[in-house]
């Protein structure tokens, strides 16, 4: 009887002579036996390649155009049901696409008046420093207490 | 390499693009190539249900492009030429969809092999094609068409447009590669 190792080692011993004589491009030609031996492990459904061809070929008889055989999913939806969705699919990205834009613009309007106000504030800032010249604010009071 | 009849092949050329002929010349043209162009692309995939899939997808684009073959290969080596660029592509759509798990795309084929009820190897091919799996997809490509599919250099530069010499260098590494891998890992 055959033990597992045994059979492990002979499967091996065969791959690497395989291997070895693929090397050799003359060893390989018309070598039907070895090519199929190496396809000994892969098995398929009984019938594959008839059955195969027979789904082909049923695609195909039920019309030569790509629809006939898959090419094309086809489309459920009648052509006016398309066109319809079509049209609102249009009309929903414009209301979405002003929509958009009309929250922006007001977004920017809010900004700028805030920009505007802060600006006010500085431009009142810098006129203050400017009448007060640099001196000390106790002085300007005390020079202003002279004309009391 | 079970390469179909070529003067059969080449006699349905005409037929594929004449209207009332396509159909029934395409079924022939199906039955003459089904074989090798599915071993081809197992191979590759390893799954019985990805190969089925992708040999499909494979017969719809010959089918929609039949009449943009221009003759400058055999047919046969541009049916080859689609099948290996449906795998290709294939393999990188499903490596994308992996993206968002850590499980490697390599690992994943060799678990669904194991799972797979169209397989029976036992543990040294298990690990032979562990060892196939390690190669890069180029590589790998060019290997399994020729251990495989016993394909001749000359027919595997017309459909990767690579150099014969190219390709017997591949081929080489990518057996002393398998070889050490299958001894290291005794």
């Amino acid at each position: 009887m055959v033990t597992k190792q045994a059979l492990y080692m002979m499967t091996q011993n065969d791959i690497l002579d395989r291997l070895l004589r693929s090397l050799d491009d003359d060893a390989m030609q018309n070598n039907e036996a070895a090519a199929e031996e190496g396809e000994l492990h892969f098995t398929l459904p009984d019938d594959y390649f008839t059955s195969f061809s027979d789904r082909l070929s049923k695609k195909l008889e039920a019309g030569h155009n790509d629809n006939a055989i898959g090419l094309k999913a086809r489309n459920p939806l009648s052509a006016p049901l398309r066109i319809a969705m079509a049209v609102a699919s249009a009309a929903a990205m414009l209301v979405l696409f002003f929509s958009t834009g009309f929250y922006f613009y007001n977004e920017q309007r809010a900004i700028d008046a805030q920009v505007e106000s802060i600006m006010a504030y500085d431009d009142a800032v810098d006129s203050l420093i400017y009448f007060v010249g640099g001196q000390n604010i106790e002085e300007i009071l005390a020079d202003a207490t002279l004309y009391e | 390499m079970n390469t179909p009849n070529e003067q059969k092949l080449q006699a349905l050329i005409p037929l594929l693009t004449g209207d009332k002929t396509r159909g029934q010349a395409f079924e022939q043209l199906v039955k003459l190539t089904q074989r090798p162009l599915y071993w081809h692309i197992r191979s590759m995939l390893l799954v019985h249900e990805d190969a089925d899939d992708v040999l499909q997808n494979t017969y719809l684009k010959v089918w929609r492009s039949i009449g943009n073959f221009r003759g400058d290969s055999s047919l046969f080596t541009w049916l080859y030429r689609i099948a290996t660029n449906e795998t290709l592509t294939f393999m990188a759509q499903q490596r994308m969809r992996n993206t968002m798990t850590s499980v490697d795309y390599e690992d994943l084929m060799l678990s669904r092999m194991e799972a797979d009820t169209y397989y029976d190897g036992d543990e040294m091919q298990h690990k032979f094609q562990q060892a196939i799996l390690q190669l890069p997809e180029k590589q790998r490509l060019v290997f399994n068409m020729r251990y495989y599919g016993d394909m001749k250099y000359e027919q595997m530069s017309e459909i990767t447009g690579t150099s014969e010499g190219a390709l017997k260098a591949s081929y080489h590494i990518a057996v002393k590669k398998i070889e050490q891998f299958i001894r290291e890992t005794d």
